[in-house]
């Protein structure tokens, strides 16, 4: 599959679903800046995916998504190191303090720093880059949610909470834009359950053997947005 | 021509609402009216460039400090002007001279000693660079000892945007900023663009108004030596997408007109006119014996006079039959417009 997509960010893309999104996006030749907060991890997923994919065409960028100060600099190396950005992805999230516990049990200070990495930290990256986007006419910024933000799962609730706003983040962008040209296009995808390290923190216990890669789900994902969705779109465990 | 010109109120900073006053009208508009103020098949051309925080403190391997502030990028070094000790509170012309420096000298870039959180005072980082050139004292080509990727974190981690003195409160890199930046080229903010949001881009739109774009590495406007501002504007880098210039193309000779943001933009443009080179370097410098010749229409800022903007204010002004400056600038003053960056907006357009 070639993709529409010539540049793309990818945040949270050390390991588990970011990564398997920025492989899948290089592969089809898109260039990709991985974001995530820890410089080693990050560095080794870089090797890794430079082994494959070429030296030019993946370059990483630590950052922690929540901290207002460190988000500029995201942009402007995308811009220089990737060309202008047409897919913007937000995959970093956070759950909060583990193991996961019910509302009555987290410090309400344990909900803001949630809300400040999964809602707020995303908006601002928003902020620095859908005005290019829409100046140039073309951009696609992606959220990936959860089933969580529809459910209400019992020691969910911070993180549910926040990917409930992210989506409607996602239709509230979609209608301001959609007022000022249509470009761009703002959307939401749950992916379903994974294998990934968030998976178990979550759910320790779980039967690893009933939850999809994330190299798979990342295909779909991408196979998705390839059919031009609509902005203000939201897909549940994409096929 | 030499009559001391009214003193334009310096501008609060950026987030005050914006107004427009027109030439050769001479009315006051707000600057969302901006749509309503060209025509149909007009083309505005916007400087996509985001601002670096081209500003970087450190000190030499002898501990002397220096601060150097980005004024170009050339391949993989970088051009600079050099200050010494102080800071940007301090009259640009009156900072003390940078420490002597010689080629083959490295210089140690750290977070500023006031770090916005004391928490994240882990996060102090280093960037070093070597002087690969002087060709003035004050002017050393650095070459950053960092990969790319680093490079770019440790910059927007250590660097501060140019500051200005007229100014109550430090700019932080959010506040310098059009709405729609992107390649990371200008040293200082294309500020005439700051005032359109991405509805007056789609209101200028849907008002069959095009709206193109093009990148202009925008320059650093002082330098604290004379001599050196004398010779401003620095060369700056370019490039014009051809999508942007077959726009451009189609207008020239017609009565559809070409309305630059910003004086960044008149220097490109003009630039390609001349040259036919839609990306390089820039040296032109345009003034009243220098007139433009495709550009017919200026959305800026009201500069005081005896700033390098005055002169390609009046090149446009002159290259479409309107009254000259000084003129301007008294409407201006007498309406209590804000000059300087973040200050309110001048329109000139040929009639």
């Amino acid at each position: 599959m070639t993709s529409p997509f010539q540049s793309a960010i990818v945040t949270g893309a050390s390991r588990g679903l970011g990564a398997a999104l920025a492989d899948s996006l290089a592969a089809t030749g898109t260039r990709v800046l991985l974001v995530a907060r820890s410089p080693e991890d990050l560095s080794e997923t870089i090797g890794l995916l430079r082994a494959r994919h070429g030296i030019d065409r993946v370059h990483g960028f630590s950052a922690d998504i929540a901290d207002k100060h460190q988000t500029y600099g995201i942009a402007a190396a995308a811009e220089d190191l990737i060309g202008p950005v047409d897919l913007l992805i937000h995959n970093a999230s956070t759950l909060g303090p583990l193991p996961l516990r019910s509302l009555w049990d987290l410090d309400c200070e344990d909900l803001a720093s949630v809300l400040e990495t999964n809602l707020i930290g995303p908006f601002r990256l928003t902020k620095i880059v859908a005005g290019a986007m829409a100046l140039r006419g073309r951009g696609t910024i992606l959220h990936i949610s959860s089933d969580a933000a529809v459910s209400a799962y019992p020691g969910w609730g911070a993180y549910g909470v926040s990917k409930a706003a992210v989506d409607h983040l996602v239709r509230s962008f979609a209608a301001d834009f959609g007022q000022a040209g249509g470009q761009p296009r703002f959307l939401s995808v749950d992916p379903g359950e994974m294998d990934t390290r968030m998976h178990a923190d979550a759910v320790p216990d779980a039967d690893r053997s009933t939850l999809a890669a994330p190299s798979t789900v990342a295909l779909r994902i991408l196979r998705w947005l390839s059919t031009a969705p609509s902005t203000g779109s939201r897909a549940a465990e994409p096929a | 021509m030499t009559a001391p010109h009214p003193t334009l109120t310096p501008a609060s900073g950026p987030g005050h609402h914006r107004r427009l006053l027109t030439f050769p009208d001479g009315e006051l508009q707000p600057f969302e009216a901006l749509p309503t103020l060209l025509a149909p098949g007009d083309l505005v051309i916007v400087n996509d460039a985001a601002t670096l925080p081209a500003a970087l403190a450190g000190h030499t391997r002898g501990g002397q400090p220096i601060e150097i502030r980005l004024s170009g990028r050339s391949g993989d070094t970088w051009e600079t002007i050099a200050f010494g000790p102080g800071d940007w509170r301090m009259d640009t012309d009156l900072r003390p001279a940078p420490p002597d420096l010689h080629v083959g000298d490295v210089l140690y870039f750290q977070n500023a000693p006031q770090a916005p959180h004391p928490d994240r005072a882990h996060l102090c980082q280093e960037l070093h660079a070597v002087v690969v050139g002087l060709p003035h004292p004050r002017r050393p080509v650095l070459k950053f000892l960092a990969d790319e990727d680093h490079f770019w974190r440790l910059l927007y981690a250590i660097g501060r945007p140019v500051q200005y003195r007229h100014l109550a409160t430090d700019l932080d890199i959010w506040d310098a900023q059009t709405r729609f930046g992107g390649p990371p080229w200008a040293v200082e903010p294309p500020s005439a663009g700051m005032g359109l949001t991405t509805g007056t881009i789609a209101a200028l739109r849907a008002h069959d108004i095009a709206v193109a774009s093009l990148t202009e590495a925008a320059g650093l406007s002082a330098t604290g030596d004379p001599a050196l501002d004398a010779s401003l504007p620095f060369p700056e880098r370019y490039a014009v997408p051809p999508a942007t210039w077959a726009q451009v193309q189609a207008r020239i000779g017609t009565r559809q007109r070409l309305v630059a943001v910003g004086t960044s933009v008149v220097r490109a443009l003009e630039t390609v006119a001349r040259t036919g080179a839609l990306s390089g370097v820039t040296s032109l410098r345009l003034s009243a014996s220098n007139p433009t010749r495709v550009v017919n229409g200026l959305l800026s800022g009201v500069h005081a006079d005896g700033t390098s903007h005055r002169d390609l204010l009046d090149a446009v002004l002159l290259g479409n039959g309107l009254p000259a400056w000084p003129e301007m600038h008294r409407r201006a003053a007498a309406l209590g417009l804000r000059d300087h960056e973040f200050g309110d907006g001048v329109l000139l357009l040929r009639p």
